[in-house]
């Protein structure tokens, strides 16, 4: 059957996981295309495995599962980033060592662990690290086959690597302010108002990684980011071609700013369709990432970051003929995102946030992904 | 589906539209442009589902936001030229996340492609190193075969996105209606719908 992985190979996987002590399954966006998250739950829940995925993996267990790390990388949880640097098994899925996730640095990546790796493409198997078990197949098919395998074998004896991962997690909680007009307040609370069928579209910047850390996403193919090329941009059609395809969903667009003005004249295609689309503009008036970029690693000498001469976004959301909403402090969050969803058609809510704000935690370029700021 | 004989001669843009109803599309993201008037033209006889974006970069966006949440493979097409070249970050982006897109652009007849001529672009040339693979159509009897292969190539193994290129005349030949049936040798795509 095309797509099936190696039997030998998959017995292999199944004899080193059940002899590890500190497992972690990296999951990456070959899970979400390859339908592979419910077997994937099925094994983490089975064999008491930890769970890191990718951006492009995010949607592949739901938010508050209890083995869910949380995302592994740049801006990944630290207890994500601390597992995969210590763990003694890798078992990668779908997933292709993006130097998003490894800092470029992957003889530095995992260096403790064995490391199995599936994956549809030849072409990613040993590309950016070493790897023990390479298994060429559909992530899916082949979790399947492992799951059933690893009945003949004993589980892992996981109990103290547990006790090291919730201490790190407990130890490391995603830290905001909520006594402000924050992202992740906005975030969150978007996240408590919207039932688990919402679609979460992103732009590419610091609010997508604000969305990435902090949206409850509950379901595959409801995170839906700019991964590999990080267009900006991408959000306002992407939303547009989310909303035509499921339109019963709700669909959240997270943008900011600089992306927003990337495509706005979708706007037009939004109204012209009356697509429901809730856009949720996060405006901090700089280019928030490049900004941070030089904050942290450049003297704070800012160049070229600051979007004086932004427009209207109410108004012109407006002149669309969509409704606009913006709210500036943090009182205001809920009942606007309430109001925008109580709203028929499309509406345009633009939360006035401060430039300040930052991404964290964050790895220094050409760090090992372990050292990373603001933990 | 059989194709009613008799009828009036169907052109490569008929065609075309029922191979990609073939593939089960109901819904393409465009943006018209002059060498693709033949297609527009037979667009208002198609059942599918024509979204006009504001941009050629958000017609990409849009397929792509559409194939990511739904699974399905995403379509878009847009004219020859600058239509072409501003799919060129939607297409680049699809590919780097592995999102199956069959691309359409139009392009100048054939008599003029390499001659700088209006609005062209050597997009398959242009696309080459971001697409999975890329067809320029040379013959209007070849469209049904083009697009299958494309959206089993678009959707299987590790997904990504596959252009093909129209050139006017092509799309305005005039063919044989499409054989009732079709199978690919050496690939398990039958004469089903896109998954």
């Amino acid at each position: 059957m095309p797509g099936q992985g190696d039997s030998a190979r998959i017995a292999e996987a199944a004899k080193a996981l059940s002899e590890c002590r500190k497992p972690v399954i990296y999951a990456g966006g070959g899970v979400i295309t390859a339908g592979a998250g419910g077997v994937l739950r099925q094994l983490a829940e089975k064999a008491s495995l930890p769970v890191v995925t990718t951006l492009m993996g995010i949607g592949c267990l739901p938010y508050e599962h209890p083995n869910l790390l949380g995302m592994v990388g740049l801006h990944g949880a630290v207890a994500a980033n601390y597992a995969v640097d210590d763990c003694d098994l890798l078992l990668a899925v779908g997933v292709r060592f993006d130097d998003r996730v490894t800092s470029g640095l992957g003889h530095l990546f995992a260096t403790k662990a064995r490391i199995i790796h599936i994956d549809i493409d030849l072409a990613e198997i040993a590309k950016v690290v070493r790897t023990h078990i390479p298994i060429v197949g559909d992530a899916r098919l082949v979790l399947e086959e492992l799951l059933t395998v690893l009945e003949g074998f004993s589980a892992p004896r996981v109990t103290a690597w547990w006790e090291q991962l919730r201490d790190w997690k407990s130890y490391y909680p995603v830290r905001y302010d909520r006594d402000r007009l924050t992202p992740q307040l906005v975030i969150e609370c978007m996240g408590e108002l919207a039932g688990e069928d919402t679609m979460v579209i992103t732009d590419v910047g610091q609010h997508q990684m604000w969305a990435a850390q902090v949206y409850p996403i509950v379901k595959s193919r409801n995170f839906v980011t700019s991964g590999g090329l990080g267009t900006m941009g991408f959000g306002l059609p992407a939303a547009m071609g989310a909303q035509i395809a499921r339109p019963n969903d709700l669909v959240f667009l997270i943008t900011g700013d600089g992306s927003f003005q990337m495509c706005i004249q979708e706007l037009a295609t939004i109204a012209h369709n009356k697509l429901p689309v809730k856009i949720v503009l996060l405006n901090n008036g700089v280019l928030g990432m490049v900004r941070q970029l030089q904050k942290f690693f450049y003297g704070e000498r800012y160049s070229q970051t600051d979007l004086d001469g932004n427009p209207d976004f109410v108004k012109v959301a407006e002149a669309y003929g969509i409704r606009g909403i913006r709210v500036d402090s943090h009182e205001q969050v809920r009942s606007a995102i309430s109001e925008g969803l109580k709203h028929p058609g499309p509406v345009l809510l633009e939360f006035m946030i401060s430039r300040d704000d930052d991404v964290l935690p964050i790895v220094p370029p050409g760090k090992p992904i372990t050292e990373m700021l603001g933990r | 589906m059989s194709m009613n004989e008799g009828e009036k001669r169907l052109n490569g843009a008929d065609i075309l539209l029922k191979a990609l109803e073939r593939e089960g599309v109901d819904l393409i993201f465009g943006y018209p442009g002059g060498v693709f008037l033949p297609l527009y033209d037979a667009l208002l006889d198609s059942p599918i589902r024509h979204i006009l974006a504001r941009h050629e970069q958000g017609v990409a966006h849009a397929a792509d936001g559409y194939a990511r949440v739904t699974g399905k493979v995403g379509v878009c097409l847009a004219t020859s030229g600058p239509g072409a070249t501003n799919l060129v970050t939607g297409i680049t982006n699809a590919y780097m996340d592995s999102i199956p897109l069959v691309v359409l652009t139009g392009q100048v007849v054939t008599g003029l492609l390499g001659t700088d001529s209006f609005q062209e672009a050597d997009i398959t040339g242009i696309t080459t190193p971001i697409t999975k693979h890329s067809y320029l159509v040379k013959d209007a009897r070849e469209i049904p075969r083009i697009v299958k292969e494309a959206f089993y190539l678009a959707g299987t193994g590790r997904p990504g996105p596959v252009l093909i290129d129209l050139p006017k005349d092509i799309l305005a030949m005039e063919i044989e209606p499409l054989p009732a049936d079709m199978n690919l040798r050496g690939s398990s795509a039958g004469s089903g719908r896109q998954r």
